[in-house]
């Protein structure tokens, strides 16, 4: 016992003199000795509701603080992983400052040790589609590194189904502009018949502006996908064909699906309605009827009521705009109570 | 009174509960509000003279009044039954507004139960006297109201979605299963990311965490997020850091945070309340409140 109490000390000698919080040592009776020592909110503060716990202002003291943790343990970005992987499987017992913070340093490993990066391509590629590969691809993703992106290409044309998935989330997160990667996955949306992989792959497009004759070969490739059997396909797919559509023409398969059996669909069309590069008056009427459409879902009508916020409005427009609006605010007028005096977990 | 003394006793306590809402005018011209039914009890506030409450138990000289989110006691003999119409709050919490029109502040909730006197109208939007001042809550949500209907909440046949793992202003980080909400929240998101980015094209993008499981329900380590209708956001650097971030932290921009909250997420979604512990942010304002452990995230809930 005394053993671990001294280790709890020295620790927190160690972690907190530098104004700095550690991981927890892995020994359980040690961690549990820390997490003791640990203050849970460190300094004097206000409080407003909730719990009788403190909390200092800020600019006090970093407790969390984008920080290294400067346990001794974790020298190597395997054991920084491990670390990670330990405290996700808990989450009922994990703080999220101190993931946060194994996070942050895994993150500068990964940017910084080109050998830390090859060790985590390899652990992607052994354990995509897995928790612990999911939990790596939220730090890859914020890498934009050429490796990351090459491998995640590579899993998503040949790997296997859960690969292959879990790779295009991937791509997804990573958000690189790029010829290259846009192409590979219009030419798995042309062939593809997986739903699954197909939403996946759907929500992978690169974003950019591309040449006139690329922006076809795009529109060209979704617009089948807006007629898909699977709602949750032909959703993603209307998002898309708003997002790249040019001219008016192109928003067709978008306004056909104001008219889709499944109230995601139409929600889904009325929201890519308000990002759609092309504005006609055309789409402010189909809005419009939505709106003022007493039976449609109300998710629909919220969306096609946000919508045309950003169209110029005749009289009979905004008369239905205005009065969604007084229906809208009176709504927004009911709280429902904040769960204050419950638990002092994160909400 | 003998053995029947405790008898009475409750009778006596059983009938203050039990007494009618009656509407009450201040008779003095600054009256105590008090935490309990004595004059040993904390002052809480005061109300002024002619202003109206509604007046619902009694405990000797004292009487018990909605005073404001909660109630207060005040003494008998500076209050006096008047003929104005009063109405209870029907919805679980309800905004109090400076103005009539959700365009003004709130500076208040009334709670669920609740009941005041109305004292005047402006379209849907009833004037009361509360905590002292007068205020403004939407008539929809009071009892005996003639409104013409509306009052029922929205109604939707819409499942959830999942949000993109990255999208325009925005980057996700937690896992992709964890961020399934309903299209108001995906969908809000998404704008409120594209809105950050065309207004501040040079900040860091805005770090969205949990939101709900696939199906909603129970999603450990959080109380709440089983609706579709939470989520998880960071506070926003200084710099152009990507990241996790406490308030504590230098990189921290406490102006940049706020700017998200009222220029972006208030704007584009149903914002019901945001919990966040930036007194320079929960401060000025009335829907983000302080709330342990919400250091390094916003917590939005939208309705």
């Amino acid at each position: 016992m005394i053993k671990y109490a001294l280790t709890a000390v020295a620790l927190l000698g160690v972690g907190f003199a530098a104004g700095r919080l550690t991981v927890p040592p892995r020994d359980p009776q040690a961690a549990a000795l820390w997490r003791r020592a640990a203050p849970e909110e460190p300094g004097p503060g206000p409080v407003k509701r909730g719990c009788n716990r403190k909390e200092p202002q800020p600019g006090a003291w970093d407790p969390a603080g984008e920080v290294v943790p400067e346990d001794g343990h974790l020298e190597t970005v395997q054991e920084l992983f491990a670390a990670l992987e330990r405290m996700a499987a808990n989450p009922a017992t994990a703080r999220r400052d101190l993931m946060d913070s194994v996070q942050a340093k895994l993150l500068h490993e990964l940017r910084e040790n080109p050998s830390a990066l090859a060790w985590a391509l390899g652990r992607f590629r052994a354990t995509a589609g897995t928790e612990p590969g999911g939990l790596l691809a939220i730090t890859l993703g914020l890498l934009k590194d050429p490796a990351v992106e090459a491998l995640a290409l590579e899993l998503a044309g040949n790997g296997n189904r859960q690969q292959r998935l879990a790779a295009l989330e991937l791509l997804d997160r990573l958000d690189i502009e790029n010829r290259t990667t846009r192409e590979a996955i219009l030419r798995m949306l042309r062939t593809e018949t997986d739903p699954e992989l197909l939403a996946a792959a759907l929500y992978t497009i690169p974003a950019g502006v591309p040449e006139p004759n690329e922006a076809r070969a795009v529109t060209e490739a979704l617009q089948p996908l807006t007629a898909h059997e699977d709602p949750e396909v032909r959703r993603r797919a209307v998002l898309a064909v708003a997002e790249w559509a040019r001219d008016a023409a192109g928003l067709e398969p978008v306004l056909k699906a104001l008219a889709d059996f499944s109230v995601d669909v139409r929600a889904g069309a009325a929201f890519a309605l308000a990002q759609a590069p092309a504005a006609t008056p055309e789409v402010l009427g189909a809005l419009s009827a939505r709106v003022a459409d007493e039976k449609e879902d109300w998710a629909v009508r919220e969306q096609a009521w946000r919508a045309m916020a950003r169209f110029p409005m005749d009289q009979h427009a905004y008369a239905v705009y205005a009065a969604f609006k007084a229906r809208h605010d009176a709504i927004g007028e009911q709280q429902e109570e904040a769960q204050a005096g419950g638990s002092c977990r994160d909400h | 009174m003998g053995k029947l003394g405790p008898v009475l006793a409750v009778l006596s306590l059983s009938a203050g509960s039990a007494l009618a809402h009656e509407s009450v005018k201040v008779t003095g011209s600054i009256v105590k509000v008090r935490s309990g039914p004595g004059a040993g009890h904390p002052v809480i506030g005061h109300i002024y003279l002619n202003q109206v409450y509604v007046k619902f138990d009694a405990r000797g000289d004292w009487r018990k009044i909605w005073y404001g989110h909660n109630p207060g006691w005040v003494h008998k003999e500076f209050i006096t039954p008047v003929n104005v119409p009063n109405r209870r709050v029907t919805a679980s919490l309800l905004n109090v507004r400076s103005g009539p029109g959700p365009g003004y502040d709130i500076v208040g909730t009334a709670k669920h139960n609740s009941w005041w006197a109305v004292v005047g109208s402006s379209g849907a939007w009833r004037k009361i006297y509360f905590k002292g001042h007068v205020r403004w809550v939407h008539g929809d949500y009071l009892t005996a109201q003639s409104s013409g209907g509306g009052s029922t909440g929205p109604v939707s046949a819409a499942g959830f979605i999942q949000l993109p793992s990255s999208g325009p202003g925005y980057y996700s980080y937690t896992y992709s299963y964890r961020q399934w909400g309903r299209p108001s929240m995906i969908y809000g998101l998404k704008a409120v990311g594209l809105s950050w980015k065309n207004h501040h094209p040079n900040w860091p993008k805005i770090g969205i965490g949990d939101i709900s499981l696939k199906n909603g329900g129970y999603f450990p380590p959080h109380v709440s997020h089983q609706t579709g209708k939470d989520v998880d956001i960071r506070p926003v650097s200084k710099t152009g850091y990507v990241g996790p971030l406490t308030i504590y932290s230098s990189l921290y921009s406490s102006y940049r945070t706020k700017d998200l909250i009222t220029q972006h997420i208030k704007q584009k979604m149903n914002v019901n309340l945001v919990l966040f512990n930036d007194p320079n942010v929960y401060g000025p304002l009335g829907y983000v409140l302080y709330y342990p452990n919400h250091h390094h995230h916003l917590h939005v809930r939208i309705w």
